[in-house]
């Protein structure tokens, strides 16, 4: 299967006020291709979240040449210029063609584990057979919580959840928020690889954004991180590099 | 090179219904929040409830026992006098009234009831008319008697021991001539009536019955009782007199005439005048004069008085009426005839002989139509002498026909007699459609002289106090509802702040704005459906338990407290209206979140 783009991003910015002082995140030129595994790092408030939001569509851009998501359906790629969607649209796109994991898992306390993990299939009336959900399940090893509530759960199963229910649909790309933030040093390993395996059998591409560098960087097929520069005591300019 | 397509993505369809299916999750996982908000819901509009129930109810009963007791409706003149059949006739006309009925003398209404047993208990009541339609009778459970049947008052039965179907019998007593006289009638007991329709001892049958009882109370006979008695004959009366006689009137003589005698006017008439206005001829070699009263018919009386003043001057009497209008059918025509007094007739007999110039031979009765009123009467008819249009009969057959101007006539044919037939009744018994009838109709009576007496001060007082209580309750329920808004709206909004999170998880999954805007909106309806179905719930446990206890002071069908659907379904709706705004506005703050908040995991 060859790859495509994703993600095709050029001169986007991005500048949000803040307390008098304005933080500009600038991604002169990124480039996503289908199936690859790109680890963000950075320290704390160079932009590393404002950046995922970006990619998440869920942030108004303030300016971009290009910002464009390609999807493969039935062998042929569409392509979108998302710069200026109705919030309608986004939301189309958001819910077809990204997955999100957050943090600690962003699951919804009022539905089961399997209710979930089938949510994305719900929300785009898909066909999934019940093998290949509990292979899904079953890879993770979470077949034995599928009828409990999130709150039921410890921190890795779910994340576990979250990587389930962020690729059962299959999506271009999930964006992962520091994933294994909230779980000890092997477990976030343990999870990082599942998820790095999982995400390349589904075809999807994977932007983890993690503070531990070490999680990430000789997993990654590319590491991203931020060159922040203070111009003055009231704007501050974070860019996105590629190491 | 790839070659891009410029077409947007195939975008699914959402699955339908997923918003609700979620919202009731949520509400469904946060079991205690909740039943907490169906609660708390329901407590607010539970009390509203009872308060409405029991205004509606207390006022419905009163408003019902008012409106549904005919004793309220009736309007009873205060004082007797002649009410006549076309005044009743008239009266029934008016649409505000429901049922009309004529009362006789109250003297004469009272009878003695005596069971048909052989018990010796007799009892002293009140004979009152009634007809098809009387609010008095059916709506306390009582029926129309017929002419061999009576309802009686409760009082009445219950003194006499009395049954549906028992046997009566009716006693009349009058007093004639230094003797009294009795008559009865025996009347079956076609119903019994409640307490409600009064404490009288009281017998109710047909108008007729009653007329009957007072006839014999007035000394007449009624035949088809057997009741024996005086008959009330017809008697005469013209609207002139031709004199005819030898001898010229001086004017002295002529004022003589007009002295005493009840005549106002009199003339010298030509023949020919005077068979112009007859219709037959005169005596030529006579004089002839036209006497009148001024504008009165006179009867025989005066003429006896006229006799006494000519005596001596061989004058001959001819008394003259109006022509009189009738109508005889032929051959199925319908034709008709002007009947004048006619003095020479063959021979007398018993029936009424017409003469006519060119008879109908198929015709054995006539019409008489005097005004308003018809007569129908058996004649023969024979041909006549006279040369003219005119119908004639026997002077004294004209006069009793023109008595019909004054009043009712009946014609007995087993006597060959014309009777009199009553002039009016002494009082009346008039029940109005609506309790808001009654007073435009007492004004009605008042403005025409005659007092009655009505319920209206009970009326306007339930009224006035159905218009206080209602605006107390209003005020009562303004607070109540005020402050069921508020509490609604703030629990309602706040549930959807602590949700915030969850729906801005579902706006990142890619859930429009619209459908977040759903979700609360959603969830606020079920609160209030499930809150006032509570609601409803307390409200018929609470109104079940009021009505118990003012059992005894209810009757079938009544309640203290309670609602009709169109209460139950307007404060349903005003709950999910209130239910839509308040977490309307708090679902148009959740659609301001941005989605970025949920990725910012704390």
């Amino acid at each position: 299967m060859g790859k495509h783009i994703v993600f095709e991003i050029e001169a986007v910015s991005i500048s949000r006020e803040k307390g008098g002082v304005t933080f500009r995140l600038e991604i002169p030129k990124l480039t996503i291709y289908s199936g690859e595994f790109i680890g963000v790092v950075g320290s704390s408030g160079c932009g590393k979240s404002t950046f995922l939001d970006i990619l998440g569509l869920i942030l108004t851009i303030t300016s971009a040449k290009r910002f464009r998501l390609s999807v493969k359906q039935k062998n042929t790629i569409f392509h979108q210029e998302i710069s200026f969607l109705t919030d309608k649209k986004l939301a189309d796109i958001r819910r077809e063609h990204i997955g999100y994991i957050l943090q600690s898992g962003g699951l919804l306390p009022f539905l089961s584990v399997q209710e979930n993990i089938l949510l994305s299939k719900q929300l785009n009336n898909l066909n999934i057979s019940d093998d290949s959900f509990y292979q899904l399940v079953k890879s993770l090893g979470i077949e034995g919580q599928i009828k409990k509530k999130p709150q039921y759960l410890s921190g890795g199963q779910r994340q576990r959840v979250a990587i389930a229910r962020a690729l059962i649909h299959k999506p271009a790309i999930v964006l992962a928020d520091e994933p294994t933030a909230s779980v000890d040093k092997p477990t976030g390993i343990e999870i990082r690889d599942k998820f790095k395996e999982l995400a390349k059998a589904y075809g999807s591409s994977v932007l983890m954004v993690t503070h531990d560098t070490e999680m990430v960087e000789n997993e990654s097929d590319r590491l991203l991180t931020f060159e922040v520069n203070k111009i003055n005591d009231y704007l501050i300019v974070s860019r996105v590099i590629e190491l | 090179m790839k070659k891009h397509k410029k077409v947007h993505y195939v975008i699914s369809k959402l699955k339908k219904g997923l918003v609700l299916w979620l919202a009731m999750k949520d509400l469904w996982h946060e079991k205690l929040i909740t039943i907490n908000l169906i609660l708390g819901t329901a407590a607010i509009i539970a009390p509203l409830l009872i308060l409405f129930g029991i205004k509606f109810g207390t006022i419905e009963t009163m408003t019902n026992r008012l409106v549904n007791d005919p004793k309220n409706l009736e309007i009873r003149p205060l004082s007797s006098r002649s009410y006549t059949p076309i005044w009743f006739n008239e009266i029934s006309k008016n649409d505000k009234i429901n049922f009309v009925i004529p009362m006789t003398r109250q003297l004469s209404s009272s009878v003695l009831i005596k069971p048909l047993n052989l018990s010796t208990n007799s009892v002293r009541a009140d004979i009152v008319a009634t007809d098809e339609g009387d609010p008095l009778l059916l709506q306390n459970g009582g029926v129309i008697p017929d002419k061999t049947s009576c309802v009686l008052s409760y009082s009445l039965a219950k003194k006499l021991d009395l049954k549906k179907n028992d046997m009566i019998q009716c006693v009349v007593t009058r007093y004639v001539k230094k003797k009294i006289q009795k008559a009865s009638i025996s009347l079956k007991v076609a119903a019994i009536l409640t307490p409600r329709a009064g404490f009288i001892k009281s017998i109710y049958v047909p108008l007729k019955t009653v007329e009957n009882i007072e006839k014999y109370k007035d000394g007449l006979a009624i035949s088809e009782w057997n009741w024996k008695g005086n008959i009330s004959q017809a008697y005469p009366v013209y609207d002139g007199v031709f004199i005819s006689l030898p001898k010229q009137l001086d004017r002295v003589d002529q004022i003589k005439l007009l002295s005493g005698t009840g005549f106002s006017y009199i003339n010298a008439i030509s023949i020919e005048k005077a068979k112009e206005k007859a219709g037959y001829s005169f005596n030529k070699n006579q004089n002839l004069y036209f006497i009148k009263p001024y504008k009165n018919s006179i009867n025989e009386n005066h003429i006896g008085s006229l006799k006494i003043k000519l005596r001596g001057k061989k004058a001959k009497l001819y008394p003259w009426v109006k022509p009189i209008d009738a109508v005889i059918e032929s051959d199925k025509k319908e034709i008709k005839i002007k009947i004048v007094a006619y003095p020479r007739v063959n021979k007398k007999t018993n029936h009424i002989t017409l003469y006519m110039s060119s008879p109908y031979s198929d015709i054995s009765s006539i019409t008489v139509k005097v005004g308003k009123k018809e007569l129908a009467i058996p004649v023969s008819i024979l041909p006549s002498k006279e040369k003219s249009s005119l119908v004639f009969v026997d002077i004294k057959t004209a006069g009793m026909l023109t008595l019909m101007r004054e009043r009712n006539l009946i014609y007995d044919e087993n006597i060959n007699k014309f009777l009199l037939s009553r002039r009016g009744y002494a009082s009346f018994r008039v029940y109005a459609k609506n309790l808001t009838d009654v007073e435009p109709l007492k004004k009605f009576f008042e403005k025409n002289g005659i007092m009655v007496s009505t319920q209206s001060e009970r009326i306007h007082e339930v009224r006035e106090l159905d218009k206080y209580l209602t605006l107390i309750f209003w005020l009562i329920a303004l607070v109540g509802l005020v402050g069921g808004v508020a509490t609604l709206s703030a629990s309602l909004y706040s549930s959807v702040e602590r949700k915030r999170k969850e729906l801005s998880i579902l706006r990142l999954l890619g859930l429009s704005a619209s459908m977040i805007f759903r979700f609360p909106i959603y969830q606020g309806i079920v609160i209030a459906v499930i809150g006032v179905l509570f609601a409803f719930l307390f409200f018929s446990i609470m109104a079940t338990v009021i009505n118990r206890l003012f059992q005894v002071h209810l009757q079938i069908g009544e309640s203290f407290c309670t609602l009709n659907e169109t209460h139950i379904a307007s404060v349903l709706l005003f709950t999910i209206f209130i239910s839509i705004i308040a977490s309307g506005i708090a679902a148009y703050r959740a659609i301001q979140t941005d989605p970025a908040e949920a990725m910012r995991d704390e």
